[in-house]
């Protein structure tokens, strides 16, 4: 990718391998992967819930890198790739709350009005602040102000991001603690963590897709807009003379 | 059985729509700067 984005072919090209590892990825998670004995089937939301923040994190480091490379250099292409990045880390916070909470009911028949989960928490802040982020490219003053406003808290928010991981370890609540990164080993049947690591490559390419597409579409706004102000200015002109 | 079906509805709901506005938004640009011709048209 150039700074003047992806072209339409490698688009294409990127959401064709896409669809091909989600096909494998559900094949894998429905067919391959064995059922849990003790959740029984709701326990295959793992393989989407765990890898959508996964995918969301790492979006939320492009942020972060985008961020400080414009503030450091002025590079316009970073902040574009800071700017496609956050709705999609947002997206995946989405999906992985909501996969979370159908998958909590009936495993800790869990009700988040009255059980605190420090996960879960951190998570939604996690989801507010790239919304906060968002919110601030819309509405601040257009142009370098926005930017800079913008890569502020796309620096800062990143904070939250290690505060979610540890959380299982730092406060004792209800989500379980670490499975692939567990200490010993990953926590889990061979066949199991096979799709989720099939998941992962799928999610990640999904990811990785989006977030292209997403700058081509900022590079293109930019070339309308710039198009637009060309043809005010040569209206002007045209009145003047 | 049914949370498993609920969450996977819930989670690709949210990605396939949010691929839907990026297409859609992707071919508008395409068209309005040129790269494209528009469909609709």
């Amino acid at each position: 990718m150039t700074s003047a984005g992806p072209s339409p072919r490698a688009l294409r090209g990127l959401a064709v391998a896409s669809l091909l590892a989600a096909a494998v990825a559900a094949y894998m998670i429905f067919v391959y992967a064995p059922t849990d004995l003790l959740q029984g089937p709701v326990q295959r939301i793992f393989y989407l819930h765990v890898n959508a923040a996964v995918a969301a994190y790492i979006c939320f480091g492009v942020v972060l890198v985008g961020s400080v490379v414009y503030l450091w250099r002025g590079s316009l292409a970073a902040d574009r790739l800071a700017r496609a990045a956050a709705p999609v880390g947002l997206l995946m916070t989405a999906v992985n709350i909501s996969m979370g909470m159908v998958w909590a009911k009936p495993i800790w028949n869990w009700d988040p009005h009255h059980t605190w989960d420090a996960r879960f928490t951190s998570t939604v802040v996690l989801g507010a602040i790239y919304a906060g982020y968002l919110l601030v490219r819309r509405f601040a003053e257009p142009g370098r102000q926005s930017a800079r406003l913008a890569a502020v808290v796309g620096i800062f928010g990143f904070f939250d991001v290690p505060v979610t991981y540890f959380s299982v370890s730092w406060w004792r609540t209800l989500h379980p603690g670490y499975v692939v990164t567990a200490p010993g080993g990953p926590a889990l049947p061979a066949e199991m963590l096979v799709a989720f690591l099939v998941t992962t490559v799928a999610v990640l390419l999904i990811t990785a897709t989006l977030v292209a597409a997403r700058y081509r579409i900022e590079v293109l706004a930019e070339r309308r807009e710039r198009r637009q102000l060309r043809e005010s200015l040569s209206l002007v002109s045209a009145e003047l003379l | 059985m049914s949370c498993l079906i609920l969450g996977y509805v819930l989670g690709l709901a949210l990605i396939g729509g949010y691929v839907a506005m990026l297409v859609r938004r992707l071919l508008t640009l395409e068209a309005e700067v040129g790269e494209r011709r528009d469909p609709s048209r």
